[in-house]
């Protein structure tokens, strides 16, 4: 036997098994969350969450408060973190070289590192308190602290694909440097940008964390940024410790809706997006 | 007349550069935003826990007595159980990692590598409380029946015996938590790993290959010389694993017992405390105090280990140029 086939085999099983646990994973969810997505259907995106007991009739079961609550919250995150990490993430791509590029950077990696619930707690403090009450604006911008430094980041990636003999010419010609940033070379950076938008929507959109004390909980549909929001990584968490077999099917019905329907979705367009932007 | 040559770079620079406004808003705006950011972040928890931890930091971080209504806020165990997890999870995450990073530059099909690389990336892009929920419904249950009771047999055993002591076999308990966790964190490392090992130069290969070397030679070779790459992802990985929240907040059971040196034993981090705790503890304005402490303990804790990351890699490829 040559040396190291042993290796090589260990290294193979290794991976492999790390992708089966991954595939178990996604498996179990569409297993368990698909069934229940189908038997209520529709229903399951137009009801309110139902109450804990039921004494009165049929319940009315759905997940619509927390669907809602999710697309809500993330956008609100996105609106405030786009603007500002871009900005960031342009400035890290162009000034690299000067002192305060290089220190954007490294401010920027640092707080990708920073566990989320961080960012829970401290907007407790800033808004929670002083407001006397979770929201969803709350929850938007705890949220939007983590996705700034990655929409900065995924920024400064596309910046820097651009060749430099592309801004070069336009600067030759006499055009403002922000000229050239924002006009001349949009269309080469603008999938990149929104690929990483994107995967910072996807990013945001599962954390659980920073939301559980600054969006709260509602059991019912509210477009009100200032009241509570049920999200759905929040209502895996809750209905995920309880004991009634109907909040537990919740649990798996949300988990199915955020990997497959939201999260899986604006990775593979975020994906392809790049993929158009190379060829 | 009189010929004028152009001026000198940098005095162009100066007459076209600075004057220009809007790039140096720019730069203004990009600092705003990131530094704004980490205020946000910084300057709440600090302030609010201050006085907390000037006054009782030392309980805090001395005493493993932890029951916030009789006042008593000792928070030693969580700080344990965070570095414990965080230790064990990194362990098992840095083997997958490596092969993760190998098979995916090395050994997949040419045509499947990208695949594979997505794949990979994809055990990151689900959300903690997924795997949190998927370890409480199926693998936590899977465990619990098959695996620790036959751990917990090995508790006879002289030095290794403590691991895996405990009176009852629960689904939720450390070693849940640090196994899926392990999984979790793998991704951030071997991204780092294998983009690193995807940049080493062709001739080194071929020249062991020339040498007759197999290409396990070529794999060990490869390896040693992205020594610091592999720290430095491990670091980041491990980073991960002290910060991680919902996953370890559902998997490890939650106790405020004094922390033991078990994977079998129910426990808490520092993560799972907060995330368990806080929405009562705003009832009690010294709990939630002491909850933010915590907070900033962890973020202490985190710096502390990037920063030793940062120099043992730095160290490493200082020894890489040189070799």
């Amino acid at each position: 036997m040559r040396r190291g086939v042993l290796w090589i085999g260990i290294i193979y099983a290794i991976s492999l098994s790390a992708l089966a646990a991954l595939l178990w994973v996604l498996g179990s969810i569409l297993v368990n969350g698909l069934p229940v997505v189908l038997k209520y259907g529709a229903e399951l995106f137009l009801n309110d969450i139902p109450p804990p007991l039921f004494f009165f009739g049929e319940p009315q079961v759905g997940l619509a408060p927390a669907i809602v609550g999710t697309l809500m919250v993330t956008g609100i995150a996105f609106l405030i973190a786009f603007p500002l990490g871009f900005v960031s993430g342009v400035v890290i791509a162009e000034f690299g070289h000067t002192r305060w590029g290089r220190f954007l950077e490294d401010l920027a990696s640092t707080l990708v590192e920073v566990p989320t619930i961080t960012a829970g707690v401290a907007v407790y403090w800033t808004l929670v308190v002083p407001m006397k009450g979770f929201s969803a604006l709350a929850g938007g911008l705890a949220l939007s602290l983590v996705m700034i430094p990655y929409v900065a980041l995924y920024t400064a990636e596309s910046y820097r694909k651009v060749p430099k003999v592309i801004k070069e010419g336009g600067l030759a010609l006499g055009l403002k440097y922000t000229t050239v940033l924002f006009k001349v070379i949009r269309g080469l950076v603008l999938p990149g940008v929104v690929s990483g938008a994107l995967m910072a929507v996807a990013k945001g959109a599962g954390e659980a964390a920073p939301l559980l004390f600054t969006a709260g909980w509602s059991d019912r549909l509210s477009l009100d940024p200032f009241s509570p929001t049920a999200t759905l990584s929040v209502l895996i968490y809750k209905f995920g410790f309880s004991s009634q077999d109907l909040w537990l099917e919740l649990s798996w019905a949300a988990s199915f809706i955020l990997v497959f329907m939201i999260i899986l979705p604006l990775i593979v367009i975020s994906r392809l997006l790049v993929k158009r932007h190379v060829v | 007349m009189k010929i004028r040559f152009f001026p000198p770079p940098r005095a162009l620079a100066r007459r076209f550069m600075i004057k220009e406004r809007p790039l140096k808003a720019l730069i203004v705006l990009g600092l705003a935003g990131l530094l704004s950011a980490l205020a946000l972040l910084l300057v709440p928890l600090l302030y609010n826990s201050a006085d907390f931890l000037l006054s009782r930091g030392a309980e805090l971080l001395s005493s493993m007595d932890w029951s916030p209504y009789r006042g008593r806020f000792g928070g030693l165990q969580f700080v344990l159980g965070t570095l414990w997890v965080t230790f064990w999870a990194t362990l098992f995450a840095t083997p997958l990692a490596v092969s993760l990073a190998v098979f995916a530059a090395e050994l997949a099909p040419v045509k499947l590598k990208g695949f594979f690389g997505g794949l990979v990336d994809l055990i990151a892009a689900v959300p903690s409380v997924v795997y949190g929920y998927w370890g409480l419904m199926i693998f936590g249950p899977l465990l619990a029946q098959n695996l620790y009771p036959h751990l917990q047999s090995l508790a006879a055993l002289p030095v290794i015996g403590t691991l895996f002591a405990t009176s009852a076999v629960s689904p939720q308990c450390f070693l849940t938590a640090i196994l899926v966790l392990s999984l979790m964190v793998t991704p951030y490392a071997s991204a780092i790993i294998r983009n690193s090992y995807e940049m080493i130069p062709r001739d080194l290969v071929e020249a062991v290959y020339a040498l007759g070397g197999t290409r396990w030679d070529v794999i060990k070779m490869n390896l040693g010389y992205i020594k610091s790459s592999i720290i430095a992802g491990v670091v980041i990985a491990a980073g991960r694993a002290m910060g991680e929240t919902m996953a370890v907040t559902m998997l490890i059971g939650n106790s405020v017992a004094p922390f033991e040196p078990c994977l079998l034993c129910r426990g808490a981090t520092i993560t799972s405390l907060v995330a368990n705790e806080f929405e009562e503890a705003m009832m009690n304005p010294l709990h939630v105090k002491a909850l933010t402490a915590l907070i900033v303990i962890l973020i202490v804790m985190g710096s502390v280990l990037l920063a030793l990351g940062r120099k043992v890699g730095r160290s490493l490829a200082g020894v890489e140029t040189v070799a």
